[in-house]
């Protein structure tokens, strides 16, 4: 298992450099000219020159990648071309808020999402399981944004329980700032509820057909520890794999939801930047973004094995 | 000068016809999705308003006889640009995955035929693209120069390249061995005829299903980067640009919003049903491999 840790983690660093690398070049070539952008339309050339040589954009491709990296490897992410200040402090406050709304949300997708399911399955062919699956159907056939501007004019509208965006800093109170973080939040787990439930149902059908939760049930054993300690633990393998790519999706609906929320996290970072063209933000950000969706990917991929001898004992020895 | 014994190589297998009931899901997801095609196709013709014509006086009016889904904040006629709009969202799903087919399957049947060093290198390619959540590819691409609609659908078809490489490769290595393909090899024939002529035809079920998905979730990732600016421009307009201009306008004209948002709702919902209708017609066993 050690071992196994060690290679993923070898090949997660290695896929972070060519992810640098990538985003580096596609950033730093393609604007064609950001020293023109930063000093505005109407710059004389002398000016852009100038610029172009206090940002090193004069220097050659190699030695400014070098800069940029050996700079991150340092904790240092550069400085923000619009805000004029360093861009780390920045973006790992939004970040924090970005992650209290994931980790918020995941709890969520978690519990519901593995509960309905199983409901679900249970019951399967009962009214619960019919409604889930229609709830299931529309919910991954809309996108996030909609959602959130259902719920606005849900909660936020005609109802008034909730502020329609923005975010309260821990010192107004609990109460306003547990109620900023409630829609974002539902908007967000409404689709992957609907997307791991569907699955943890079709996993969990499968295996309460399968031989050996039969012979549990001929031991005569309750029907609880047939289905928490039998049949659960096989279920949620696949559904495992599945909550990894359901990080990744909360990642690109954090974005898109922080943009409907006004919500002051990470996605909204990114989008400030790119529409300010601050490019040492945007690549910080999509690094950061990149390296936390690697990890997410990893931690799943761990747990897959930790719960799977075959893969842990196959893929340790080879 | 062909040997008798050639001409009687197996051929390969013709596909077995799909059950005769179609399913009720492809039924319905099909009368969906033509009744929406048909609606945008003529879209010009049956526009009650032209999209673009603005009218002050008649600003954020509620559904009306006149308006049937109200008019938006510079007073156009919201059903006449759900409907033109649509165009540019189906364009969206459609060319990305499109995009996504061309680049992909050859791409995989070639790492799936050659295997070795071009598999690795092809698949090593696919790691790192894959390793960017899809929204985050996206806006990489579209983050530097002026944003556009067609960028946008050339992102968004390079972001589902390497799962329709991914599956196109399997599919194709587990065909390479079948008897059709050893005995195609016997013949002498060439790559590019062994690949398009002999794997692809029994590859493409799988494929097609596949697609079918991709349509839905590029429509989608397109509206989401719509909607954060970086898609269809104004004032041209697709579903998600539109959900994002009526943002603001929550409070006080939600049909704006809720408009467009159906549309796309009931859009995605009829390529879902589509698909799965598919599934179940071409490969009764795949339903259950695919959940997996």
């Amino acid at each position: 298992m050690a071992f196994y840790v060690l290679k993923r983690l070898l090949a997660i660093a290695a896929i972070l450099a060519v992810m640098s690398v990538l985003i580096f070049l596609i950033t730093q070539i393609l604007p064609g000219n950001v020293a023109q952008v930063i000093a505005g339309q109407f710059a004389s050339p002398e000016t852009v020159a100038a610029v172009a040589h206090r940002l090193g954009l004069d220097q050659p491709l190699l030695v400014q990648y070098w800069r940029w990296a050996s700079g991150i490897l340092g904790g240092d992410l550069g400085v923000s071309l619009v805000m004029e200040r360093p861009v780390a402090p920045v973006l790992f406050h939004a970040l924090g808020n970005s992650a209290l709304l994931a980790a918020l949300s995941f709890v969520f997708v978690v519990l519901v999402g593995i509960g309905l399911g199983i409901l679900a399955a249970i019951r399967h062919g009962g009214i619960l399981d019919h409604c889930a699956s229609i709830f299931t159907y529309v919910g991954i056939s809309v996108p996030e944004f909609f959602w959130g501007i259902v719920l606005i004019l849900v909660f936020a509208r005609y109802l008034d329980w909730l502020p329609s965006g923005g975010a309260a800093a821990w010192g107004e109170g609990l109460g306003p700032w547990i109620s900023h973080l409630v829609l974002p939040a539902a908007t967000l787990t409404f689709t992957l509820i609907a997307h791991v439930s569907r699955l943890t149902r079709s996993s969990m059908i499968e295996t309460l057909r399968s031989q050996y939760v039969r012979n549990a049930r001929a031991k005569g054993l309750p029907e609880r520890v047939v289905l928490l300690r039998h049949a659960l633990r096989n279920a949620l393998l696949p559904t495992i794999t599945v909550l990894a790519i359901d990080v990744g999706w909360l990642i690109g609906g954090v974005v898109v939801v922080e943009a409907v929320f006004a919500y002051p996290g990470i996605g909204r970072l990114l989008i400030f930047a790119i529409q300010h063209h601050d490019l040492p933000l945007i690549q910080a950000s999509i690094l950061v973004i990149a390296a936390i969706y690697c990890l997410a990917n990893l931690i799943a991929d761990l747990l897959y094995a930790y719960f799977n001898p075959k893969i842990r004992y196959g893929r340790a020895s080879a | 000068m062909a040997a008798p014994a050639l001409d009687r190589a197996p051929a390969a297998p013709r596909r077995r016809r799909p059950a005769r009931r179609l399913p009720a899901a492809l039924l319905w997801g099909g009368a969906i999705i033509a009744a929406v095609v048909i609606l945008i196709a003529l879209a010009p013709a049956i526009a009650p308003y032209p999209y673009d014509e603005m009218n002050i006086l008649a600003r954020l009016q509620p559904p009306s006889a006149a308006h049937w889904f109200g008019t938006d904040e510079f007073g156009r006629d919201v059903l006449s640009r759900v409907l033109i709009g649509g165009r540019l969202s189906l364009i969206m799903g459609f060319g990305a995955t499109a995009l996504c087919l061309a680049l992909g399957v050859p791409l995989g049947l070639l790492a799936g035929y050659r295997r070795g060093r071009v598999d690795e290198a092809i698949m090593r390619v696919m790691d790192v693209i894959m390793s960017f959540p899809p929204i985050l590819l996206g806006l990489l691409v579209l983050a530097v120069g002026t944003p556009s609609f067609w960028k946008a659908v050339l992102a968004v078809g390079l972001v589902y390249v390497p799962s329709m490489v991914r599956l196109t490769r399997s599919v194709t290595l587990n065909l390479v061995s079948e008897e059709f393909i050893v005995a195609a090899h016997a013949r002498g024939e060439g790559a590019a005829y062994i690949l398009f002529s002999e794997i692809l035809p029994n590859a493409w079920p799988p494929i097609a299903v596949e697609a079918s998905l991709k349509v839905t979730f590029a429509i989608l990732l397109g509206a989401s980067l719509s909607f954060l600016g970086m898609g269809a421009q104004p004032p041209s307009s697709d579903w998600g640009l539109m959900i994002s201009g009526a943002r603001p306008l929550v409070n006080s004209a939600p049909w704006v919003a809720l408009a467009p948002g159906l549309a796309m709702c009931l859009t995605v919902i009829g390529i879902n049903l589509l698909g799965d209708g598919l599934r179940e017609a071409l490969d009764p066993r795949m339903v259950r491999a695919h959940r997996q």
